[in-house]
């Protein structure tokens, strides 16, 4: 979009959503941030006039449609949504409890579809806005350790490849940046881990576990750049549906696609032969 | 950087990955034993050492160091290494990947016979540097690879760029026990180390490496 103005996001207490809240002000940006306690929020930052915080729990229906009547009411526009809010679990499928799947899907796929449904209509109303949904190379390749993570970000995928067939024509664009590891505190302070672990997936699930750990601080990528990447995708006329960003997540990405591409060529006389002759 | 002398240019260090296909996982780690245990027997042969990695139960790796190309040749007419090469035929997913190293910070000791035969704890790192990055990422070794090898508990730590290819290298690290190999990772210097590093590669440090066992049966 051309000039964007106004900027909703997300999950914007730390890490890259925090760098991007702090780009968009310098650039002159207006800029509504939501997180769960507003009174922690970076004090420096919040101070700034055109940033406004608030307190919200993505999970509540009823907070985030009244925070949305809000907005309409005291912002002429919502241009740009920026759905940031998320968490990584890492454990084994059968590692992970239900309690422990269902914050992950709760947080990381139903929020991310509520603040998108009403906002819409707000969109739908200035025929224009873009919507862009934090996706990672992990909402298109698996790892052993990181299954229900993975779920959540495939979920993302999936509705946002619809949302953006159903809103084309509507002036609303849609975009899922897809990161590889970014050096932020996500490792730190946005990964649960599976209470219980078991021994045979110590070689999968356990190595996956103790790599997470390790690489922490060590990540290839730059957030102040991953950020401004974002902000760049945000102003673009026609943005892409997709914006992988690093190295790691494009040589992962690429090397998936020729994989199920080969896969697929593989086994076409059998795919082709099971329709009515 | 270039290897220090004229010796250790004869000296031929190899990095070997074969990938079995799940039906022939045994089969291959009989025939790769098989040559393992006959290149210990034959004179030129400095040391070959097999490894297995944590999650990666078709894979199986050789580090092996021979006293010139005319000992790797004789050894390639031997019928262990006759034995190993025929898994090509059906046993493997890939071609079995050769990799040529040159030690860009050879020590005189890894110059002759490595009478240690016995089993370390060992991690291998298979570097892949982003493009125009090779030059950078090995200068960053220099000052590091002596400071290890200073470590208590370090047995080898040796440096090297895959023959050909700017941007692969190989890390081959032994320690007497898991003990020494922690401490070192709780090093500020390793951590200093891994982070100036990481940008460089083309995936997060700890994802490349080889959580190596070395299954060689000595």
């Amino acid at each position: 979009m051309k000039n964007p103005n106004t900027f909703l996001i997300t999950g914007a207490s730390q890490g890259l959503g925090l760098i991007i809240v702090k780009q968009l002000l310098s650039a002159g940006k207006k800029v509504i941030a939501t997180t769960r306690n507003a009174d922690t929020f970076d004090p420096e930052t919040k101070a700034h006039a055109n940033l406004e915080v608030i307190s919200l729990d993505l999970t509540d229906e009823n907070s985030v449609a009244s925070m949305v009547k809000d907005l309409r009411s005291r912002y002429s526009n919502i241009d740009v949504l920026i759905n940031n809010a998320g968490f990584g679990f890492a454990g084994a499928i059968e590692e992970a409890q239900q309690d422990e799947v269902a914050k992950v899907i709760e947080l990381n796929v139903l929020a991310t579809i509520r603040m998108t449904r009403l906002v819409l209509p707000l969109m739908r109303e200035q025929k224009k806005g873009h919507i862009i949904n934090l996706s990672s190379n992990a909402g298109l390749v698996s790892t052993a350790g990181f299954g229900i993570y993975n779920a959540s970000k495939y979920a993302v995928e999936g509705f946002s490849e619809a949302l953006l067939l159903e809103v084309t024509g509507l002036g609303i664009q849609v975009t899922l940046i897809e990161p590889g590891a970014f050096r932020t505190n996500f490792l730190a302070s946005s990964l649960a881990l599976s209470r219980i672990s078991i021994a045979d997936y110590d070689p999968t699930a356990g190595l996956f576990k103790t790599r997470l750990n390790a690489n922490n601080g060590s990540q290839p990528g730059d957030p102040v750049k991953g950020a401004q990447a974002i902000i760049r995708v945000s102003e673009m006329e026609n943005p892409p549906l997709r914006l992988l960003l690093g190295q790691d997540a494009y040589n992962r990405v690429t090397a998936k696609l020729k994989a199920v591409s080969l896969e697929i060529e593989n086994l076409k006389q059998v795919t082709l032969s099971t329709d009515f002759n | 950087m270039e290897t220090q002398n004229q010796d250790l240019k004869k000296t031929i260090t190899l990095f070997v990955k074969v990938s079995a296909k799940p039906a022939s996982i045994e089969i291959a780690r009989k025939a790769l034993l098989d040559d393992v245990h006959g290149a210990w027997t034959e004179p030129g042969n400095y040391k070959m050492e097999l490894y297995s990695a944590l999650g990666q139960p078709e894979n199986y790796y050789l580090f092996e160091r021979w006293e010139s190309q005319e000992a790797l040749e004789a050894h390639f007419a031997q019928p262990y290494t006759a034995g190993a090469f025929a898994l090509q035929d059906g046993h493997l997913k890939e071609d079995i990947q050769m990799n040529y190293l040159a030690d860009l910070l050879p020590r005189s000791q890894d110059l002759k016979f490595d009478d240690s035969r016995k089993a370390y704890t060992t991690l291998i790192v298979p570097f892949e540097v982003k493009a125009g990055y090779g030059h950078e990422f090995a200068e960053l070794f220099k000052a590091f690879v002596p400071s290890v090898r200073n470590e208590p508990g370090n047995v080898d730590f040796n440096f090297h760029r895959v023959d050909g290819q700017d941007d692969k290298f190989v890390l081959y690290e032994r320690w007497l026990s898991q003990e020494f190999l922690d401490k070192h990772n709780q090093l500020q210097a390793t951590s200093d180390f891994v982070a100036q590093v990481g940008p460089l590669l083309t995936a997060p440090v700890y994802d490349l490496v080889l959580f190596s066992k070395d299954i060689s049966e000595y």
